[in-house]
């Protein structure tokens, strides 16, 4: 069939197109909203501005299709193959991607709010600049899980995403706003997360191995149980973050804020936290061993049964500071 | 066996549009525009591209600033031809990627030069920075072109090391001028590219874009003779005869109006998110393209190019391209105009009004035809851009 032919048969209201075979047919600004491309073969196909508002695409068979500013709004993605295809500027707000392949899709400045991805696959896509706010790429269990390895999300808006669980191994997600989203328990192991904004985000649990949060704003984040260690979080801004029980092994906290930060049974054994501000903050049975305190400020902080003993604490400022053994230093 | 460069000058040369060719480089290369047939001799076509390849060196560059430059014309639509031509002579020529920045005190001061060189402005740029250092107003192009970008900022750097003395360093010259509405974008745009000198950690935290109007205080009547029309028989085009422009009138009390909101990096996400939520973000980036740089065309084949530039780049740019609401809303009502599909990229154009309204300060009046805001006309076709630089 041809896109004449398939123009004219959804003109006279035929809609139903599921399973039919238009590999590379060129559908440009067509309208063809509510369409039903359901298991449709469209590889390399053309849809370039076209309107597949609400349209069924499940299982469609969409990869290296060229689909930039395509209007997808609500449509039925669910299980499509979209490899490799081209979504820059794309609208798929509200889209169900639930199980989508979008594996190495180019998703640049894509309107993405709303969407479900669930058990989606974006390994490796380009999602620069796009808008997942509101998204959800909940992880539901060990088999149904989001998978964003390798993605690049630079300067992506991730506000109040659901990212529990998810997989954000070395992902790119430098200056990304990822303030209030759900991270608890998500894999962010070696991402870049650079200048990212995750002010008040939920990141429980998550993990930040080698994870680079240099200059990231974690005011208020919450971090219990997350394991950091060896993670980058030089002049990092982590005033009045939740961190109990974290692990921050090894963490470079130089000049990081953290002021009134919740430290207590934290691991910083050999930590960085030179010139760090550590103002009021609680670090209470923190364990200390061969950290680097040196140049810090810890005025007001508590620091009752921490283990400092192997610590260095070259210029440390320690004002009002309760001592491992209960006492205010003056 | 002629080498790839030896080729390009060769096509370039035998093409039938050389003359135009050569009045685009000069223009690219030196920010002067040269008619006179006699004069264009003197400009070597070789020497012409080397320049321009040191000021470009990769193809994204070497395309910016063509684009950039061609859109101030008065006949852009025929020398963006002129442009494509030498683009694709060029483009073999040039590195695939940006040169990587060398970490030396002189290089830095050549990087922040060559971001300025990306301007048409750059006669002006120097004009202000040298004046700025030695008080001394040069108008002679020749001299202008001897002296090295670089080395100005070094010098200006030096004499203010401290931010604010920067800043009121370059106010101070500007109110002296005649043209002070020309210089004061000028000035900004210098500041802006200074400000890693003085701050380099706060820079990438938040950056505030102002396309509100400047923080000088009023035009002070200028007794000084530092005129900026272009002297009597210098390669400048004329600048076409027109009266002064209309004492402003009377605006109410400033504390009545809602004053602007800053526009940093987090409000710039939420501007980009008003904008996805209502237009498709490709068309609006075509149209944002249109308006910072050149219309695409009908064909989506040559929208490739919009991967490059990313929304968020794109609202910021034409941010601040205009000074006021009412500048911004019919530059993008005449070009969305100007487009096909006029009523698609008229609704683009309401999104983007629509998320950047709360960051220009509200206007006493509604603004008049041929108002102050593109201020007088001088040289070839344009209105004042300060082109922000690229945050990453």
């Amino acid at each position: 069939m041809n896109a004449q032919d398939l123009l004219s048969r959804y003109a006279a209201n035929h809609t139903n197109f599921a399973e039919a075979s238009l590999n590379g047919i060129n559908l440009t600004g067509a309208d063809l909203i509510g369409i039903n491309l359901s298991q449709a073969y469209l590889q390399n196909a053309t849809l370039t501005m076209a309107y597949l508002n609400r349209a069924n695409l499940s299982q469609a068979h969409l990869n290296r299709a060229n689909l930039s500013g395509i209007n997808l709004s609500q449509a039925n993605l669910i299980r499509a193959n979209l490899r490799d295809a081209d979504l820059h500027g794309a609208i798929l707000q509200g889209a169900d991607l639930r199980g989508a392949d979008l594996t190495l899709a180019l998703l640049i400045d894509a309107n993405l709010i709303d969407a479900d991805l669930r058990n989606a696959d974006l390994g490796g896509a380009n999602l620069m600049g796009a808008c997942l706010r509101g998204a959800n790429l909940r992880e539901e269990n060990r088999k149904y899980t989001a998978n964003l390895r390798g993605a690049n999300l630079h300067k992506a808006d991730l506000r109040g995403a659901n990212l529990t669980g998810a997989d954000l191994a070395r992902v790119d997600l430098r200056g990304a706003d990822l303030s209030e989203a759900m991270l608890r328990g998500a894999d962010l192991s070696g991402a870049d997360l650079s200048g990212a904004n995750l002010k008040g985000a939920f990141l429980t649990e998550a993990i930040l191995v080698q994870a680079r949060l240099r200059k990231a704003n974690l005011v208020n984040a919450k971090l219990e149980r997350a394991n950091m260690k060896e993670a980058d979080l030089a002049i990092a801004l982590l005033k009045g973050a939740v961190l109990p029980d974290a692990i921050l092994e090894r963490a470079n906290l130089s000049e990081a804020d953290l002021t009134d930060a919740q430290l207590s049974r934290c691991d910083l054994q050999r930590a960085n936290l030179r010139r760090a501000n550590l103002k009021g903050a609680y670090l209470t049975d923190a364990y200390l061993a061969r950290a680097d305190l040196s140049n810090a400020d810890l005025s007001n902080a508590s620091l009752v049964r921490a283990e400092l003993s192997s610590a260095t604490l070259f210029g440390t400022v320690l004002h009002g500071a309760m001592m491992p053994d209960g006492s205010i230093h003056e | 066996m002629p080498s790839s460069f030896d080729a390009a000058i060769s096509a370039l040369a035998h093409d039938e549009n050389l003359t135009r060719v050569k009045k685009l480089l000069i223009y690219a290369c030196k920010s002067v525009w040269e008619s006179e047939p006699y004069r264009l001799e003197y400009f070597d076509l070789r020497s012409l591209v080397m320049e321009l390849l040191q000021l470009a060196p990769s193809q994204q560059q070497l395309r910016t600033r063509l684009d950039t430059f061609v859109r101030t014309l008065s006949k852009a639509d025929e020398y963006t031809l002129i442009a494509e031509l030498i683009y694709t002579h060029l483009q073999p020529l040039c590195a695939a990627t940006a040169p990587a920045v060398v970490s030396t005190q002189q290089a830095i001061y050549q990087t922040l030069a060559s971001q300025l060189l990306q301007e048409p402005e750059q006669v002006r740029i120097k004009k202000l920075i040298y004046c700025a250092c030695t008080h001394v107003w040069e108008n002679n192009p020749e001299a202008l072109s001897q002296m090295n970008l670089a080395d100005l900022l070094e010098h200006l750097h030096q004499q203010n090391l401290a931010p604010q003395t920067l800043s009121d360093t370059l106010s101070g010259v500007v109110q002296s001028l005649n043209r002070q509405a020309q210089y004061i974008p000028i000035a900004q745009r210098v500041e802006a590219v200074l400000l890693p000198l003085y701050q380099p950690e706060a820079a990438e935290q938040t950056h505030v874009l102002t396309g509100a109007t400047s923080n000088f205080t009023e035009p002070a009547p200028s007794s000084s003779d530092t005129q900026l029309n272009a002297p009597v028989g210098s390669p400048l085009p004329r600048p076409l005869p027109l009266p002064p422009p209309p004492p402003p009138p009377p605006r109410p009390p400033t504390h009545l109006l809602r004053q602007a909101k800053p526009l940093d990096l987090a409000n710039l996400m939420d501007v980009r998110l008003d904008v996805m939520k209502y237009s498709n973000p490709l068309r609006t980036k075509a149209l944002l393209f249109a308006v910072v740089y050149r219309p695409l065309g009908s064909d989506f084949r040559t929208w490739l190019v919009l991967r490059d530039h990313t929304l968020d780049v794109l609202l910021q740019q034409v941010f601040q391209s205009f000074q006021s609401y009412g500048a911004l809303e019919a530059n993008l009502g005449r070009v969305a105009n100007s487009l096909a599909d006029p009523e698609i990229y008229t609704q683009a154009a309401g999104a983007v009004l629509q998320a950047l309204k709360l960051y220009y300060p509200e206007e006493g009046r509604s603004p008049a035809p041929g108002d102050s805001d593109s201020t007088t006309r001088e040289g070839p076709n344009r209105y004042d851009l300060t082109l922000p630089k690229e945050y990453h």
